[in-house]
């Protein structure tokens, strides 16, 4: 029971974040890549979960060695076509593209 | 090396699928804590993103601009019969070879010309200009061919006599490895288009062939028992199936009342859609065709009782574009490999149009490149910018579009000859075909009428993507709606 009720939760606030202009698609992922949800074909699914997880641990390996006590808690990369967008904490990522010229 | 046939069961699982598992297994409660706090903190930057002018106008180089077109190669088998135009080029899948059909564009009577198809690998260092590395004769002339979309050095041809043929370039000595057979059901008139479509099996694809005699055929060539001797199945156009809404707006009406064969000049299909094709022909008609029922006309292992199922060709046409969007033969269509159901047309008339899969009452957009309104005999979209196509004319010249730069006039205006071989009556050599490069997008091969082929280097702006032209294109197609 606890779990739908989460599980809902996970819906509405993915719903939440889909709803803004020019998101493309929306992948949460663990540390070592593996996806628990994606909006995004298999293939496109795959390339950002192990991309988008190496990049940020390199740049929390950045951040935290430029100040032990700092630590990363935004990526953003933006590319003439669209822009990633990466929240991250111990355990998971929440990635999201958008394309902000689409408006 | 010469060809096997083998056939093998496989499972449906390929390559190109592989099962993505979704970690099931993982603490339901810490995910709902990290979402409450990582979703405000993403909207904010969401949000910030869609207000932000901080990247205006902010453009990165990273390759070098190239502000001017330069011409490459400039190729013409010498070895091939006097007089002969390039009727089509290609390049292949990988874009290292350029194809070039040989042919006459206006013939009097019979043809009793040696047609020829070459390419030249330009990959290489050493590009004979002069001579072809591949050249093959055919019986005559030759009116367009397709590479295979998969396997680099199969090439599918058509001619004037009606025959699809089907060329491996990797044997040296007989590269011809079919060809149609003349039968009830194959053309009786010239091949004006011929193209690959994928086929029932991954990995394998059909050939369909449209001609002037008004047959749409789909060809299973890699059906080792049939090859091309019988098409698989196929559609007859014919006047008395013209759609009455298409003839309403006709004006010689009268022209149709027999119900003869209607010459098919292009064709264009869809990569999702596999069974649609739009068709444009002879008079100036645009059809939506579907052979989607069209029954099989093979069948050398078919049971007694389905002998009872006619083996015809049928009537495709399901819906003609409404007000006709030419006067005279559609000489070429293009489907956009972005937006899957924007397709252009152009014609004799020198009219370019645009116009949409789904909506057959209407263009969506007209232009009108040549100032002499000179037939515009081959139209393009590019596969690589969203909003460039491109299309070459009679008077000589390519006309290049950027929806992204202008909606109405022509970017560029190519001449497709160099001012040396200008001809003796100082008026321009005729464009006859054009074909962007499918993997590098700096390159455009254009054809003449006198048979060279010349491969330019274009304009940066006319490849460099910046993420806006999916938007401008889907402006276009809803401005329509509000009509």
């Amino acid at each position: 029971m606890n779990n739908n009720k989460d599980l809902n939760e996970m819906e509405t606030t993915l719903s939440r974040v889909q709803a803004h202009k020019g998101v493309h698609g929306i992948v949460i992922a663990t540390h070592d890549g593996s996806v628990i949800r994606s909006t995004l074909d298999n293939i496109q699914t795959q390339q950002y979960s192990t991309l988008v997880t190496q990049l940020a641990a390199k740049g929390k390996g950045v951040v935290r060695d430029l100040d032990p006590e700092d630590d990363l808690t935004f990526l953003r990369i933006r590319s003439k076509k669209h822009e990633i967008m990466v929240a991250e904490t111990k355990t998971y990522l929440l990635i999201v593209i958008q394309n902000p010229h689409e408006l | 090396m010469s060809i096997r046939h083998v056939e093998k069961e496989i499972q449906t699982d390929d390559q190109r699928d592989k099962e993505l598992r979704l970690l099931k297994t993982y603490n339901h409660e810490s995910l709902a804590t990290f979402l409450g706090k990582a979703e405000p903190l993403m909207s904010t930057e969401l949000l910030k993103n869609i207000k932000s002018t901080a990247f205006d106008g902010y453009s990165v180089r990273w390759d070098e601009e190239v502000n001017t077109v330069s011409c490459v190669h400039t190729l013409s088998h010498t070895q091939r019969e006097e007089g002969l135009s390039c009727t089509q080029i290609a390049w292949n899948k990988t874009g290292s070879m350029i194809g070039v059909a040989y042919g006459r564009t206006a013939h009097q009577g019979w043809c009793t010309h040696k047609g020829h198809f070459c390419a030249w690998s330009l990959g290489l260092r050493n590009v004979n200009p002069d001579i072809a590395p591949f050249a093959v004769e055919t019986t005559t002339c030759l009116n367009t061919i397709a590479f295979h979309p998969e396997t680099p050095n199969i090439v599918a041809g058509g001619t004037f006599q009606g025959e699809v043929l089907i060329w491996n370039m990797n044997e040296k000595d007989e590269p011809l490895v079919m060809s149609s057979k003349m039968n009830e059901f194959s053309h009786q008139d010239p091949v004006m288009k011929v193209l690959w479509i994928p086929g029932s099996r991954i990995g394998q694809y059909d050939l369909v062939s449209a001609g002037i005699d008004g047959r749409i055929l789909v060809w299973s060539p890699m059906h080792h028992d049939v090859k091309l001797n019988r098409p698989k199945c196929g559609g007859q156009l014919t006047t008395s199936n013209i759609p009455a809404a298409v003839l309403a707006s006709f004006d010689s009406r009268k022209a149709f009342a027999l119900d003869t064969p209607l010459g098919v000049c292009s064709i264009t299909g869809f990569k999702d859609d596999l069974t649609t094709f739009i068709v444009g022909t002879e008079p100036g008609f645009v059809l939506k065709c579907n052979l989607a029922t069209a029954p099989l006309l093979q069948g050398v292992n078919q049971v007694k009782k389905s002998e009872k199922e006619p083996r015809t060709l049928i009537n495709p046409i399901q819906a003609g574009f409404t007000p006709n969007p030419h006067v005279g033969s559609v000489r070429s269509l293009s489907t956009s490999p972005f937006t899957r159901d924007l397709v252009l047309s152009c014609g004799s008339d020198g009219i370019i149009r645009l116009m949409h899969k789904l909506k057959v009452d209407g263009m969506l957009a007209t232009w009108q490149p040549s100032t002499l309104c000179a037939p515009v005999v081959s139209v393009a979209w590019s596969p690589h910018k969203a909003t460039v196509f491109a299309a070459a004319a009679t008077d000589g010249n390519v006309y290049f579009y950027n929806l992204s730069q202008n909606k109405h006039l022509p970017v560029l205006a190519l001449p497709s000859t160099t001012a040396s071989t200008v001809q003796r009556n100082g008026s321009a050599t005729p464009a006859t075909a054009m074909a962007f490069n499918p993997e590098l997008p700096q390159l455009v091969a254009v054809s003449d009428d006198l048979g060279y082929v010349r491969v330019f280097r274009i304009v940066t702006s006319l490849y460099e993507c910046d993420g806006r032209e999916q938007g401008i294109l889907n402006r276009i197609v809803d401005s329509r709606k509000k009509d």
